[in-house]
């Protein structure tokens, strides 16, 4: 049973072989041609938007760590109120104190 | 003396072929692999979509894809195989594209083609059509391509076993088919 599907598959196969061969080889190069300019393409297509997502990440990273980074150098000093001593003076007891 | 003469000679050869080899690009050296391929791949293509314009286009496709990828091939000899690979690769993705638009295939194809086939060809298309697309790809390589188990195995990339229960899935989903054609048909 299994050998008829073999000969029919055989002889369906050498039917579309036929057909198959008749085309040119100009029509083929030029798919081969096609297929490598647009993976070219594609690849450059892919590296470019690579290149723009890694910028935009890039650039908002700095807008983060700069500000941060300049607010580590000079930190803000905690505005208090100054403190006031009275009327300390050199000859009173607290002041010998500290 | 003769035999310094006939050092130097192939000592230029090889200088020459060294040269030669600078010269040809990446892009040279690619296109010739694929064009020693190009009629085996079109006709692989054709068997599948039986269709000048479609078979061209999945070997662009299969060719777009493959020179992406090229890098990730490790072994240059394995280059056909892979190749051969990613083109079924590729009529399978258009096969499924073409299920999804069955309805404006099958008017298309009904158009002029249906004529020109014969009933016994055109149950076998059909039969083809239904048969799991992991084991259509075995019986076009076994019996369009007449590659044997292990070469299947090579370009399908699974053990040979695997290649062989799914040859005789497929020929038995095959006969199945066929038979329930029959069966249809003439009772």
């Amino acid at each position: 049973m299994a050998e008829s599907e073999e000969k029919l598959l055989n002889d369906y196969f050498q039917r579309i072989d036929v057909e198959a061969e008749e085309i040119p080889d100009v029509k083929l190069d030029a798919a081969i041609r096609k297929g490598m300019q647009q993976g070219s393409h594609k690849r450059f297509s892919f590296r470019k938007r690579y290149a723009v997502v890694a910028l935009a990440v890039l650039a908002i990273a700095l807008l983060i760590i700069v500000p941060w980074a300049h607010q580590m150098a000079n930190p803000v000093r905690a505005q208090l109120p100054p403190k006031s001593w009275g009327s300390l003076s050199y000859l009173d007891p607290l002041f010998l104190i500290i | 003396m003769r035999e310094s003469k006939g050092e130097d000679k192939t000592s230029m050869e090889h200088i020459i072929n060294d040269e030669m080899e600078i010269v040809a690009t990446d892009e040279d050296i690619f296109y010739e692999l694929v064009a020693e391929q190009k009629r085996k791949l079109y006709s692989i293509a054709y068997s599948y979509l039986r269709n000048e314009a479609d078979s061209l286009e999945v070997l662009q496709e299969a060719t777009c894809r493959a020179w992406i990828k090229r890098k990730s091939l490790k072994d240059s000899e394995r280059f056909a195989p892979w190749l051969t690979r990613i083109l079924i690769n590729c009529c399978n993705d258009e096969l499924k594209r073409r299920k999804r638009n069955a309805v404006t295939e099958a008017a298309r194809s009904d158009v002029g083609i249906m004529e020109m086939k014969s009933d016994r060809r055109l149950d076998m298309e059909q039969a083809l059509e239904g048969v799991k697309p992991k084991y259509r790809q075995v019986l076009v390589l076994k019996y369009y391509k007449d590659m044997t188990l292990a070469e299947i195995a090579e370009v399908l990339d699974k053990p040979e076993g695997t290649v062989k229960t799914w040859l005789n899935k497929g020929l038995k989903q095959l006969r199945d088919r066929m038979k329930r054609k029959g069966d249809l048909f003439y009772g």
